[in-house]
């Protein structure tokens, strides 16, 4: 484990460190002071002390210089045993001599000759000489050296402010732990209760306020930001009540939607699969008449042919016409058949619209009708560039039956005219096919367009009646009309549009 | 050796018209009729009531109806092609319908024509002359 970053120490510790180092540091700068102050203090004293002893001792020996009585100098100095740190005296004569000396301890060190006036400190002692005066003139010298016991009193000084020191660390601990009251606990409600937020997202508690310095203030805010957030997640929790709900009544929804959907799909497959079954019933149905309807017929006209073919010997006149009506009648049986099956043909076959030139489609139609009956001279008008958007094949058959009756209509006619255009109505594109024909009488244009009607006698001309139903129908097919207008003996005129793509 | 003409067709009356039809065309071939698919099939390769037929014989021209019992028309196209001994014999459809589903699954099966057979007994007539006319006269077939 590394060393812990200061920041990361407990504010408990953090204040325990401060109120210790600074009470380290406070006692340390002023035992410091003291110790130098006291120094300065204690030589001088020393000093001022050293130089009253050494005048004390030159006034009570003055007597024994001048009369020469060493013994008692030596008594006088040998009374400096009460002062134990003076470690050794010397008194000298005028002219520097050794007159008398003491030691503390045996071995003397003092110099042998007077030195001038003054004083020194080496080390841990003081060395004094001082000038006995006696009439204006120098009679001796007093030398003196002290111990000072720095040591000693430094190691008193240093126990001292050591107990001092200890004294304030003991009452600055108490101190701390005192504050930490006041500050940290405060403090640690605040993380307590941040803790129990964060372990078990309870917002409903709060931290008491003890006091109202910058932790209240913190308490305050602290608690204000859990009642906000409190407030908050009641209003998210109802929102998120209110959306389940929601959710919950959508769901209903869709499930009621996806059954409904679902009925209805199974209702359009039913549907569907009824319908393909009835469009096979239906092809099947017109398989089976294209093929079984027709073969019987061949038969009829077959034999019948044969009939008078070989055996009109035994036939009379009436007996071969009646023959002939029944091949006639065979046909157009067949006839009808086939249109018939046309017509059920347009009603299944798949469309597909794509762009169309009608023009070109109805001069095709025309060239056609010409070849089927080359003797025929009709003027033919085929308006040029008419587009639609149709399915070819359907649009074939509508042309070939409008054209193609507009033909067979105008055939007692000696000016035959067949026009194919186009004309505006109302926004719509209306394309029309106008003859000079027939014609026939408005009041029947409603049965026009129904499956085996006809307007004229088979006599008159031929046909079966299915053409314009088929075309109606492949009208319808694209969302268009078709109507019709004419005047017997006069003409008629076919219009039909042709929905989305009937344009110009 | 004489050119054998194989009609498949399953109604008497057609059969009679065909073979008066040819008969006035003049077409004196050999006109074998089977009545449905299964019994043409074994002319063809020479089973069932055919078994033992010379197969070296095989007709010049199949005239074909669609609509036939057992086996259908469509079919024995399909198996004539199939076979190595008859996959180049001129098969023409000749039916009473003119679907165009018809039609388009007889070219894809491999149909050599298709004609319809008309009500109208006069164009039956000219519809067998031409057929015997192009089929055994002017149509060279693989040997």
């Amino acid at each position: 484990m590394g060393m812990r970053r200061l920041a990361d120490f407990s504010i408990r510790a953090k204040l325990r460190g401060i109120v210790a180092l600074t009470t380290i540091l406070a006692l340390l700068v002023s035992g410091l002071a003291m110790v130098v102050h006291d120094s300065l203090a204690f030589r001088k004293q020393k000093l001022d002390d050293l130089i009253t002893q050494a005048q004390i001792l030159g006034s009570i020996s003055g007597a024994a210089l001048t009369f020469d009585d060493p013994k008692a100098a030596q008594e006088y100095l040998a009374t400096l045993k009460a002062r134990p740190d003076i470690e050794e005296a010397a008194l000298y004569d005028a002219r520097g001599r050794v007159f008398a000396s003491y030691a503390r301890s045996s071995t003397l060190d003092a110099p042998s000759l007077a030195e001038a006036q003054g004083y020194r400190f080496e080390g841990d002692r003081l060395t004094l000489f001082q000038r006995m005066q006696e009439g204006g003139e120098t009679s001796g010298t007093i030398y003196l050296r002290a111990s000072l016991g720095k040591s000693a009193r430094l190691r008193r000084y240093l126990a001292i402010v050591l107990l001092a020191g200890l004294g304030a660390l003991g009452i600055a601990l108490l101190l701390s732990a005192w504050l930490q009251r006041v500050i940290t606990e405060p403090l640690l409600d605040v993380t307590e209760v941040a803790r129990g937020v964060l372990e078990r997202q309870d917002y409903s508690q709060r931290v008491v306020k003890r006091s109202e310095d910058e932790v209240g203030v913190l308490v305050e805010a602290f608690n204000g930001m859990l009642a906000a957030i409190q407030h908050r997640e009641a209003a998210l929790q109802e929102a998120n009540e209110a959306l389940h709900a929601e959710i919950v009544e959508h769901r209903g929804a869709r499930e009621e939607v996806d059954a409904l959907n679902q009925d209805l799909e199974r209702r359009v497959m039913e549907r569907t699969a009824e319908l393909e079954t009835a469009n096979k019933e239906l092809e099947s149905f017109s398989y089976s008449v294209s093929h079984d309807l027709r073969a019987p017929l061949r038969a009829i006209d077959g034999f019948a042919s044969l009939l008078v073919k070989h055996q009109s010997d035994r036939l009379d006149a009436q007996g071969q016409g009646y023959l002939e009506r029944v091949r006639a009648a065979t046909q157009r049986m067949g006839q009808l058949i086939d249109d018939l099956l046309r017509l059920s043909r347009t009603t299944r076959s798949e469309m597909s619209r794509r762009d169309l030139d009608l023009s070109e489609l109805a001069r095709a139609v025309v060239v056609e009708l010409q070849v089927g009956s080359p003797e025929r001279r009709v003027s033919v008008s085929v308006a040029p560039g008419l587009k639609a958007n149709a399915d070819f094949t359907l649009m074939r058959t509508v042309l070939e039956n409008l054209l193609g009756n507009a033909w067979k209509f105008t055939a007692k006619k000696d000016e035959a005219r067949i026009e194919f255009g186009r004309l505006e109505q109302a926004g719509d594109t209306v394309f029309f096919v106008r003859d000079n024909g027939a014609g026939f009488d408005m009041r029947y244009a409603d049965k026009l367009f129904g499956a085996f009607q006809r307007l004229h006698a088979v006599t008159e001309y031929s046909g079966t009646g299915v053409g314009l139903a088929n075309v109606q129908r492949i009208i319808h097919r694209h969302g268009g009309r078709i109507w019709a207008e004419a005047e017997p003996g006069r003409g008629a005129a076919f219009y039909f549009t042709l929905s989305h793509g009937g344009r110009a | 050796m004489s050119k054998v003409i194989l009609l498949v067709e399953d109604n008497p009356d057609d059969e009679e018209l065909t073979r008066v039809a040819f008969v006035e065309s003049h077409i004196a071939n050999e006109l074998v009729v089977t009545r449905d698919g299964a019994e043409a099939l074994d002319y063809l390769f020479g089973t069932g009531a055919f078994e033992g037929r010379d197969l070296r014989v095989m007709p010049s021209v199949v005239l074909l109806d669609l609509k036939l019992p057992k086996v259908d028309g469509l079919e024995v196209l399909e198996r004539l092609r199939a076979d190595e001994r008859t996959r180049r014999i001129p098969v023409v459809i000749l039916t009473s319908s003119k679907e165009q589903e018809d039609v388009a699954r007889s070219y894809d099966r491999g149909a050599n024509s298709y004609v319809r057979k008309p009500v109208d007994f006069t164009q039956f007539l000219e519809a067998a002359k031409n057929l015997g006319l192009y089929w055994l006269v002017m149509n060279e077939r693989a040997e």
